[in-house]
């Protein structure tokens, strides 16, 4: 796999949203509108860029055994570093991701790929994989929380179009299942019928 | 790898993080306190821009099922404690719909609101609850002056707000939250007002007293058997 592979990976074959079904809790909880979403994408992008350096640098000393363990210490102390930096000197930024940063600690997709690329690659493929991946995130929150903001509240990034109201169902619970599963849907018909024409397909 | 060699690497990582976090803490705690200290102090001079100076009294207790009173800090326009602009209060609501709702209420010295802000923590939901932050429903406290009651659609009068659409129960923790900070401030303001009436009414019983015991005094002096001084006229 060769470095603009390794990036576009996580953007579109192993979209870690819509392919791997991966950080499902942030996905639903966090796309009711455009803003949050990114907020909450950039931010675990950040933490899975640094993430995947420490385990990669990491990767010899940290026994095979005790691996996960490994991880989570290293993750979990990093993104409370970040948070207290982040409280201490970007106070406003701070305030508006808020409660996300400590919920990165607990996304499955740090954790799956420190396990999955991070822990067997070098330095340079494991931050390719961490921006790829992350931004895959970011996108995926983003086309979610598009549907979801534009129906359910209809504004979009804050600014109210549509008439600025829309069906609340939409921003509860319920809207986040419908809007994933429509657009899994289509993402599975689309694969599938490029599947019957050429193999190497989304 | 020996399983003695597993675990000291384990302890190393651990260890080495827990240093790391340790030393992130000391250097960024003094700064993030000095930063919610500021935004407090932002925070009170928006709810009650004509005071000047602030002086945290204590909150007392509170008797009230779902609000806790966190602070209540009172505002003057200057550093002398006679010219009295207002109460700042925070108030914690336990029933909203994502956990606690915390609200800064500053109300002025005839127990109306002057201004409503949302603080931390809140976390309702976006797109629905966290419209209580917007000024479409907080400007709607401005100048009420307490038993305000949450209703569906258009608000009559001045004891009404309408609530956000499809999220009631924020609305109506806000309201509490309002409501309790305006009912906390009375009780105080009258508490302190009767501690001033006790200590007039102590002084003038004294005076009382005083005038009293002089009366008495004066009464003993007339019971005495006054003094004859005969006159002597000799030339009677």
């Amino acid at each position: 796999m060769n470095k603009k592979e390794t990036f576009l990976n996580g953007l579109f074959k192993e979209n870690p949203t819509f392919v791997l079904l991966l950080g499902m809790c942030p996905t639903l909880a966090v796309t009711t509108g455009v803003i949050d979403a990114m907020g909450m994408g950039l931010a675990t992008t950040f933490v899975l860029i640094c993430s995947n350096i420490f385990i990669s640098l990491l990767r010899k000393f940290i026994p095979e055994t005790v691996r996960i363990a490994g991880y989570i210490v290293i993750i979990a102390g990093f993104v409370t570093i970040v948070e207290m930096l982040m409280n201490a000197y970007f106070p406003a930024l701070a305030q508006s991701l808020g409660m996300y940063i400590p919920l990165i600690v607990v996304n499955c997709i740090i954790l799956g790929r420190a396990e999955a690329f991070a822990s067997k690659n070098g330095f340079l493929p494991s931050v390719l994989d961490g921006c790829g991946m992350g931004l895959g995130f970011t996108g995926a929150l983003m086309i979610i929380a598009t549907v979801r903001e534009l129906l359910g509240a209809g504004s979009l990034f804050g600014l109210p179009i549509l008439g600025g109201s829309g069906m609340s169902i939409m921003i509860m619970a319920p809207g986040a299942f419908f809007t994933l599963g429509i657009i899994l849907a289509v993402i599975n018909i689309i694969s599938a019928k490029k599947k019957g024409g050429q193999e190497d397909a989304f | 790898m020996s399983k003695f060699t597993v675990a000291l690497r384990l302890f190393i990582i651990t260890s080495v993080t827990a240093v790391f976090l340790a030393f992130a803490y000391k250097v960024t705690a003094p700064i993030t306190e000095a930063n919610n200290q500021k935004t407090f102090q932002e925070s009170l001079r928006e709810v009650l821009p004509l005071a000047k100076e602030f002086k945290q009294i204590d909150p007392g207790s509170f008797e009230d099922e779902t609000v806790t009173i966190n602070s209540i800090n009172v505002g003057y326009a200057g550093a002398e404690a006679t010219d009295l602009k207002g109460y700042v209060v925070t108030a914690t609501s336990s029933e909203g719909y994502g956990g606690d709702v915390c609200v800064m209420v500053g109300v002025d010295p005839s127990y109306k609101v002057n201004k409503v802000i949302i603080s931390s923590p809140f976390s309702e939901t976006p797109g629905l609850g966290a419209n209580a932050k917007k000024p479409a429903f907080l400007d709607q406290f401005i100048g009420k002056g307490g038993n305000i009651e949450v209703v569906k659609g258009e608000a009559k009068g001045d004891k009404q707000i309408s609530a956000i659409s499809s999220a009631t129960i924020t609305s109506k923790a806000v309201t509490a939250c309002v409501n309790a900070s305006i009912e906390v401030i009375k009780a105080t303001s009258q508490k302190t007002a009767a501690a001033a009436e006790e200590i007039k009414l102590v002084a003038e019983e004294k005076v009382d007293q005083s005038n009293a015991e002089l009366d008495a005094a004066l009464e003993n002096r007339k019971d005495e058997p006054t003094p004859v001084i005969k006159e002597d006229d000799g030339n009677e």
